[in-house]
This record gives structure tokens, sequence and C-alpha cells, in this order.
């Protein structure tokens, strides 16, 4: 059983672009500073509301749509920022944001890109560590209502990509991928991607895996075809969720597949894919492939080589459950693994499936192949 | 000497999800899955039609389910980690059991409906009086803390015994609350553990594959059951102690001779596995003992023995 997105969605998709202008933003940012100012003047107290992303009453689960979505901007809840404020742990977060909405404005004005690393690199000791600016770059993108892209912000390259395909980029160049592995580049350099007629595109949750797939050539094969193999090595990052999305959107014909452990977190690495992110809730439209259609492994099809499902795990998976689109026709398989998960206390990684003789590849392949003769007989 | 069952009729997409538990009373068979609603099948009528719907909290889905009909009640477990017990008779919700620190698993009524026992996920066993207000806790038993998976009360009320994630196997006194026997023979989980109807055997099985069974009163491992190839999921005696059904991961269901002490009859419709099987209770001795399954394949199975012409 497949599910389709939306037309406007695809739309969305297709037709992604930063919306906001760097001078409107700029000008943005100077009005939520210039009323911060009158606000000193009044009451000697400089305070800025910021929007909370994650909160959970920040959120809301498009049932029709199927994927998370943020809700409008006067139902979110939002945190005041104060400087003075009533303890010191006020006063740095202030320091945080001031400081991050300088180097925001810095670069938008400048016109060069930085990473959250870069950012959070230029001032270690005030942010103390990665997930602070990882954070507020969100939030502030959140409160000013534009995507991270547009505050000029780009993602550090984490995805990888293999098989036959090439990209026009929007400097006007072409990237040809021709059998060996290429680092999936910000989708903000990215115009398109012309998959060339593969039969279907792989997206495989461990990196090692997918290695393994590229070095025996799993993309060119006689029984199943020619395909694209992706990773993004674990959870996946925002360009690696764009390059699949906009994959899904551009060839709707084309069979995308899932593979991932049979585990808690395996589980919610294809529902990202499939469904969205809570953190990127105001931007999940155009970065899920609901069409995703995950081939394994499940925790049933092992011979041995179950490990015991841990306390963390065990929680996870619940909390997993408890998710709104986890009692949808769309999630049906996948509460199902995550309950059989749960009553058996077992959990499976890739790796481990089958013997020296049937190994993963030979299970992918059966898998796929499946698959892809039941999409014949339709 | 070999027994015949067949499977006189089945109920297929009973539930939406994998049904993990089943309970037999005289009237009814009672089922529990991946979804919060609790089923209840009309043991009596050859066609098994469903008699009765009981819309539960456990949104997380329901993996057991046990029943006492003296007292008319049913309790259900949720994945929440929750018992929840219900009224045969108007389906009302009696008492919902939760404790913050730990998440119960399986659960048995005694035999003369007095009390209520669970294991829980940290190892423990709680017991709670049926007959107060509310289920008011009376009793705690604690083992070396891995996860509780099975529990059985003897018929007689004087032992509770359970099966431990780690091969714990543990039978206790009901009147001292102390541990009576440690039982070995088990270094993998046990998922199932079963009193015979005259209190006097102990039958355990879980992921060695093999039923071990044991006398009571010493503590002695007195024989083995082999012949299944993957974990055993359920236990239950018939009502005369002369045969064991045994559900396992493996898709059979079998039915061992406890003379012989061999399998007289294996059962592989399904092609996914059993999660749970228990004899039925259909009051009346002029009908053969039948017995009901359910697994993955969400079907509802019903069997009886074939007599012979």
């Amino acid at each position: 059983m497949s599910f389709t997105q939306g037309d406007d969605v695809i739309e969305k998709i297709l037709n992604y672009r930063s919306e906001e202008s760097r001078e409107e933003i700029l000008s943005k940012i100077e009005t939520l500073i210039s009323d911060l100012m009158a606000g000193v003047a009044d009451t000697g107290l400089a305070t800025i509301r910021l929007s909370n992303r994650r909160a959970a009453e920040s959120i809301r689960f498009d049932k029709e749509k199927l994927h998370l979505t943020a809700r409008d901007a006067a139902d979110t809840k939002q945190s005041i920022i104060a400087f003075p404020g009533p303890t010191i742990l006020n006063s740095w977060r202030f320091a945080v944001l001031m400081r991050t909405l300088d180097i925001i404005s810095e670069s938008l004005t400048s016109g060069k890109v930085v990473t959250k690393r870069d950012i959070y690199y230029r001032e270690t000791w005030l942010f103390r560590n990665q997930s602070i600016v990882d954070r507020i770059v969100d939030d502030i993108g959140r409160t000013l209502n534009v995507s991270r892209a547009a505050l000029g912000i780009v993602a550090a390259q984490k995805g990888l990509a293999c098989g036959t395909f090439c990209m026009h980029k929007k400097d006007g160049t072409l990237m040809a991928v021709e059998g060996e592995i290429q680092l999936i580049p910000p989708f903000e350099e990215i115009k398109s991607v012309d998959v060339m007629d593969v039969d279907f595109v792989l997206v495989i949750e461990k990196e090692a895996i997918f290695r393994r797939l590229c070095s025996s050539k799993f993309y060119n094969r006689a029984d199943i075809g020619r395909s694209i193999l992706v990773t993004g090595k674990g959870y996946p990052d925002l360009s690696t969720r764009q390059f699949i999305s906009n994959i899904a959107a551009c060839h709707p014909d084309t069979p995308l597949f899932g593979a991932v452990d049979s585990d808690p977190y395996g589980i919610d690495i294809l529902c990202t894919y499939k469904f969205g992110s809570r953190a990127m809730a105001h931007e999940n439209s155009h970065l899920t492939a609901l069409k995703m259609e995950w081939v394994g492994v499940n925790v049933l099809e092992y011979e041995d080589g179950w490990t015991k499902l841990s306390v963390g795990d065990r929680k996870k998976a619940l909390k997993m459950l408890s998710l709104p689109w986890m009692e949808t026709e769309a999630a049906m398989a996948m509460r199902l693994e995550l309950q059989r998960m749960l009553f058996l206390g077992k959990k499976a990684e890739m790796n481990v499936v089958g013997t020296e003789a049937y190994n993963v590849i030979t299970y992918l392949t059966q898998a796929i192949k499946t698959r892809l003769d039941a999409l014949i007989t339709h | 000497m070999s027994k015949q069952y067949f499977s006189t009729s089945l109920t297929p997409e009973a539930h939406p999800a994998d049904i993990f538990c089943v309970e037999t009373t005289s009237e009814y068979a009672i089922t529990s899955s991946g979804n919060s609603t609790l089923k209840l099948w009309n043991a009596a009528s050859n066609d098994h039609e469903l008699v009765l719907t009981i819309k539960t909290t456990h949104r997380l889905g329901i993996h057991h389910v046990c029943a006492n009909k003296e007292l008319g009640l049913i309790a259900a477990v949720g994945f929440d980690g929750e018992i929840s017990v219900w009224s045969l008779q108007d389906c009302s919700c009696r008492a919902v059991i939760s404790d913050p620190k730990t998440a119960y698993w399986a659960a048995r009524f005694s035999a003369d409906g007095e009390f209520l026992a669970a294991t829980s996920l940290d190892g423990g066993i709680t017991v709670w009086n049926t007959a107060s207000e509310g289920f008011e806790k009376c009793g705690e038993l604690e083992t070396k803390g891995s996860s509780g998976l099975a529990i059985d009360y003897s018929n007689d009320g004087r032992f509770i015994a359970s099966g431990h994630e780690n091969g714990g196997l543990y039978i206790f006194s009901t009147e001292t609350a102390r541990l009576l026997h440690s039982l070995p023979g088990h270094i993998k989980a046990v998922r199932a553990v079963a009193f015979s109807p005259l209190s006097k055997l102990l039958a355990a099985g879980g992921d060695s594959n093999v039923i071990t069974v044991y006398d009571v009163t010493s503590g002695e491992q007195v024989f083995n059951l082999s012949g299944h190839s993957r974990w055993i999921m359920s236990l239950d005696w018939n009502f005369t102690g002369e045969y064991l059904l045994s559900g396992s991961f493996d898709k059979s269901l079998k039915i061992w001779s406890i003379e012989q002490t061999e399998c007289v009859s294996t059962q592989a419709e399904s092609d996914s596995a059993v999660w749970a099987a228990k004899w039925t209770k259909t009051a009346g001795t002029a009908r053969p003992q039948g017995f009901v399954s359910v697994g993955i394949d969400k079907t509802v199975r019903w069997y009886r023995e074939a007599t012979g012409g």
C-alpha cells in the first residue's frame, strides 16, 4: 500500500525557494532590535519574545497531509528572554540570543553562508555546546517565520549518495555521479536532481551497510536494476531529507525504499523521512517523503542475532507508539513492529541479519525484488 | 498414540493488529491485541461469534488478559504498563492500577478470585485483594530484578510461580509469602509458566525451546518436552491434567501427553507466530475438549478433537 502526498505539497517541494530576501530578513532583525531598545527606554528591561519551536504545544499533526506541522504563530508557545533577568541563566540566554542574531546579520550582510558549526566555533565559551546553537538558530527562524536557509545558514554536509544520477546546481554546474560515493551537497546549492530512469531509490540507515552495498555495486544489478543508494548516517540532516523528498516529488513513479535496523531508533529514522521531525515542524511540508516504503529489517525475520531491548529502547518505543501518526494507516506496519519488539523484549540490527550464506545483501535484494514484482502486476 | 485435532472455525482480521493473548472462561474466549479493544467471543456456539467488545484506554495496545468467572472480572495489561479491571456483566471499568516506577507485565487471578497477582518489568510481583474497593495492594514479592514475563496461581491457591527474562523461575508460598523454590533449567527468558490442575506439577517454557516440568513440592525437574524449534510463548494444562498445550514462535501449537511425556499432536495452520493458546472451558463434558489460538496473523482459531468413528 503506498501513499501519495497532495498536489499542493508537491508544488511546495518543487518550488521551494527562500521566500524572503536578505534585505527583508535583515530588516526584520533590525525591527526586533529596535523594539528591544524601545523597551529598554520604557521599562529599563530588554525583552524579546522567542517562539519555542519544539514544544509540544507548538506542533500539531496534520491528519490529512500526514506530517507534523507548526501551529500558527498566534498559538505557538513563546518564551520571553529578558535582560537583566532574575538569574544568571536568563542573562546567559539573552547573551546567546544576541550574539547569534549578531552573527546571522553579519553573514547576511556580507552575503556569506555559515553552518551551525561555524556559529558554535565563533564563541564556544558562550555557547558551551553545539545543541544550544542548533536550538537557538531554529527558534530564531520560527520567530521571524523564515527558513534556516533564508538566514544564510546551511547544513554541514552529512548524507551520502551513490549510483548513477546527476545534480544540476544553482551555480550552473552539473554534478554527475557515476558509481562513486558522493557527499550530498547543501540543498540550497541544488537546482534539480535528475535520477536518469533508475528503477528505485534505497535509503539505508547505517553508513557501514551503505558502503558495503556500494562496494558490491548494489546500485547496478541485473536482477533488480539500477538504483540510487542514499544514507543519512543515522538521523538524516536537512539536506539529505530535502534531497529525498525532492526526488520523491519529482519522480512519483520511482519506488522509494527505506531500510533501517529493527529497533525503535531505526523506526524513528524511517518516520523522520516519512512524516517529518519535531524540530523542523515549521518546515516539514517540503521535507517529507510519505511514499517511502519500509523494506526491513523485521524483528521476526531473524534466525538468531537478536539483542535484548534496553530500558532506554523500551522508553523510546513507548514514546513512539504514543505519537499521533502511529495510529494512522500509513504507519501501521511500524506500529506492529514496535509492539512486537516490546512483546518479545528484542531488537535486531541490519548487519546481523542472516547467516554467512544469506546476508544483508541477499536480504535486501529479496525484499526489493518482491516489491518491484508486486508493482509490475499492478 | 497420537491425537487428532481439527480447526472448527476461524475468525480472520479479528483485530487490526497482532493478537497477543487469549483467555477462556466457560462462556467466552477473550482476546487482546495491539489495539485498545478487548473482544469476547462466544465459546459455546459453533460460530464463536463476537459477543461483546470492551473499549479500554490502553491506547498503546494490550498484551495480557486474564479473567475470573466467579468474580465476573477481566484484567487487561497494556503496553503502557497499567492494569485495567473490567466487569463481565456491564463492561464497566472497576479499577485502574499503575505504578509510576515500573510497568506491569503478566497477570493472573487466583482460582477463588480473592486475589490478583501481576509481574512487573523491575522483577517484582504484586498481589492485590479483589474484594477491597479499588483493589488494595496486599503483598509484594521480590525476585532478583529481572523482568517478570509470566505468572500463574496454583488451583489450590497455595502457590504462585513466576518466570523471568534472565531465566529465573520461582515458586512462592502464598501463605508465608516466602520463596519456596528457585528452579534451575533456564538460562534464557521464561515466557510461560503453568501449574497442573491438581497443583502437583509446574510447566515452564521460553527461549530455550524446551518445556521443563517440575514437581512443585520437591522442586525437582521431572521431565522435559522437546520438539518446538523456536521460543515457547504460552502453556496451558487441560482440565484433567493429562495434556499440555503449547504455543510457539515457530508458528505451531503442540499437544503433549504428560503420561507419555511426548508430543501427540502438532497444529501448524498459521503462517506466522502463535502468541497464545488456551484450552476451552465449556461446561459439560459430553463435548470433547478443544482449544483456541491467536497470534500474529490476527486470526482467532478454534480447534476440537476429532473423535474416532
